[in-house]
């Protein structure tokens, strides 16, 4: 077992608490296990080496998976997905942006007769948008709806998080349309292509048709497919907007609103708050909008910290952020009270 | 907490700045990918046993991982906070993908179970208080106790649990000093 300078400083704290931590993770396997876990390590590094090294980058197993990925997406693609893109303008509000804004994907992965296909995709400096549909090639009886609710996505800084707005609109029993937004992992992300590596873990199969277990109360028909679905793509990040700090601060009676950064990207703009003073029992909402350029635009996501951090977003976005913004928050929402408004911070974007 | 602190601000220390000339070697020579594996296997089985109910799942994972690395290592970027915390995302992703959801893998066993391969310092922490630390730990939000399982059991430092969360480094330190703060005063109140 290697040691590393970082588990000598670990195991050498001073603290009790700390110790102990160290000792009730410090697990390690079976030798059996071990062995395993080497010999699939040794197997897949002799293979490596056996090839010449010109070959080394290109065979590798992921890009293996692309090729197969991308034949079958050519072979098959009309059929199943031509019918689905009308789904996607039925989604409301911004969830109809990878269709204005998005650039086509259509990258489809197999398994066992379910498509699944990255149709389009939006990036701005603080969301991805991916549209992604599901459909069952087989046309399997007792099916009667599909959903892909879930994807995972990471670039080169991280795994993103979920930004909501995930839905799953049926076409028919065996097809399905989806659009989920993610939060980039490091903010605000900048414009050019980005390599993303998006996995839809698992689908989920209706199945009206198969009778119920009469003793089992807890039947659900809904029953989860696991993929993984797995694609490598790059989406164009649009670059407009502009990462504006006003570091603004007011006072709400015995509380601190501070707005250090505003995100304006073309299809949101993010308001990072600070609210500090007496906490709440469900955290604060902000409630209000912002005038900028002649146009106004609503808060209508908000997501909070405990220690007091606040992300608004609003319902659209601006292409060009030059000019005067203003802030306006009507009311704090904190659950059993509410801190009346309003509150304006004003300032100037270049 | 001072101690956890210091340690968590801790920068790089030289053994990453080694791991930095191998991942750049990973991307053409088996050998170099060998050695990280050498030197990174056991903290990344030690982070999905926290995720996974029994050994085997977690050895399962932890070859994934190492396989799903060797596909990706053309795509490695040092920016993201280093090779261990990439490492360690990817194995993230791969419980994730196995649909085993963030949850106390080992602090679910029988406490007074006699682990094979038990090494003479796991044997210092007593039952009771590894019974008592465990129901501590399960107690915590999930972030918080994510941030312990990536701290203790992958020991990353915090930037490097920030990037493995999409999170700041100082956001990611006061996470950690929270739920230490929660820890210890159960901890405490049971000593």
């Amino acid at each position: 077992v290697p040691t590393t300078d970082r588990s000598r400083l670990a195991t050498a704290l001073g603290d009790p608490l700390e110790r102990d931590l160290l000792e009730l993770f410090a697990l390690h396997p079976p030798q059996a296990l071990r062995r395993r876990i080497d010999r699939r390590i040794e197997i897949v590094l002799r293979e490596w080496r056996a090839r010449p090294a010109a070959q080394r980058h290109a065979s590798r197993p992921g890009r293996r998976t692309a090729i197969v990925g991308a034949l079958a997406t050519a072979l098959v693609l009309a059929g199943a997905t031509g019918g689905l893109q009308q789904l996607y303008l039925f989604l409301n509000g911004p969830f109809d942006l990878p269709w204005h804004r998005g650039v086509e994907i259509n990258q489809s992965r197999v398994i066992d007769g379910y498509r699944v296909t990255v149709e389009r995709a939006y990036a701005d400096a603080t969301r991805l948008a991916l549209a992604i549909s599901v459909a069952d090639e087989w046309g399997r009886p007792g099916t009667t709806q599909l959903a892909a609710m879930a994807a995972t996505v990471t670039d080169e800084d991280g795994e993103y998080t979920s930004g909501g707005g995930s839905t799953s609109a049926p076409h028919g029993p065996f097809a399905a349309a989806n659009v989920t937004w993610k939060t980039p992992a490091r903010l605000p992300l900048p414009a050019g292509d980005r390599a993303l590596h998006v996995v839809v873990p698992s689908i989920m199969v209706r199945d009206d048709a198969t009778p119920p277990p009469t003793e089992d109360p807890e039947w659900n028909p809904w029953r989860t497919v696991p993929g993984p679905w797995v694609f490598d793509i790059v989406v164009p990040v649009d670059g407009g907007g502009a990462t504006l700090t006003p570091n603004a601060v007011v006072d709400a009676g015995d509380l601190t609103i501070a707005v250090p950064r505003v995100i304006a990207a073309p299809g949101v703009v993010r308001l990072e708050m600070r609210i500090d003073g007496e906490p709440s029992d469900v955290g604060w909402a902000p409630v209000g909008e912002i005038r900028h350029a002649g146009r106004v635009l609503k808060f209508v996501m908000t997501s909070w910290d405990a220690d007091g951090s606040v992300i608004v977003l609003t319902d659209r976005g601006v292409q060009d952020a030059a000019g005067e913004w203003l802030i306006q928050i009507d009311r704090l929402s904190g659950g059993a009270r509410d801190v009346e408004g309003p509150w304006v911070i004003r300032f100037d974007a270049p | 907490v001072d101690d956890a602190a210091r340690l968590m601000a801790q920068p790089h220390d030289p053994a990453s700045a080694r791991d930095e000339e191998l991942a750049r070697a990973a991307r053409t020579d088996p050998d170099a990918f060998g050695i990280l594996y050498d030197r990174h296997w056991l903290a990344v089985y030690r982070y999905l046993r926290t995720r996974t109910p029994t050994d085997d799942d977690a050895a399962e994972l932890a070859a994934a991982t190492f396989e799903r690395a060797l596909a990706a290592m053309p795509r490695y970027r040092p920016a993201g906070g280093g090779i261990l915390a990439w490492l360690i995302t990817i194995a993230r992703n791969a419980a994730i993908d196995a649909g085993r959801r963030a949850r106390p893998g080992p602090l679910d066993r029988d406490v007074t179970d006699d682990r094979a391969g038990m090494t003479p310092e796991d044997g210092v922490l007593t039952r009771e208080r590894r019974a008592t630390l465990a129901a501590a730990i399960a107690a915590l939000p999930p972030d918080q106790r994510e941030a312990i399982s990536l701290r203790y059991a992958a020991r990353l430092t915090a930037r490097e649990i920030g990037a493995v969360l999409g999170k700041r480094e100082q956001a990611t330190q006061k996470l950690i000093e929270r739920a230490l703060a929660t820890i210890r005063e159960q901890y405490r109140a049971d000593d």
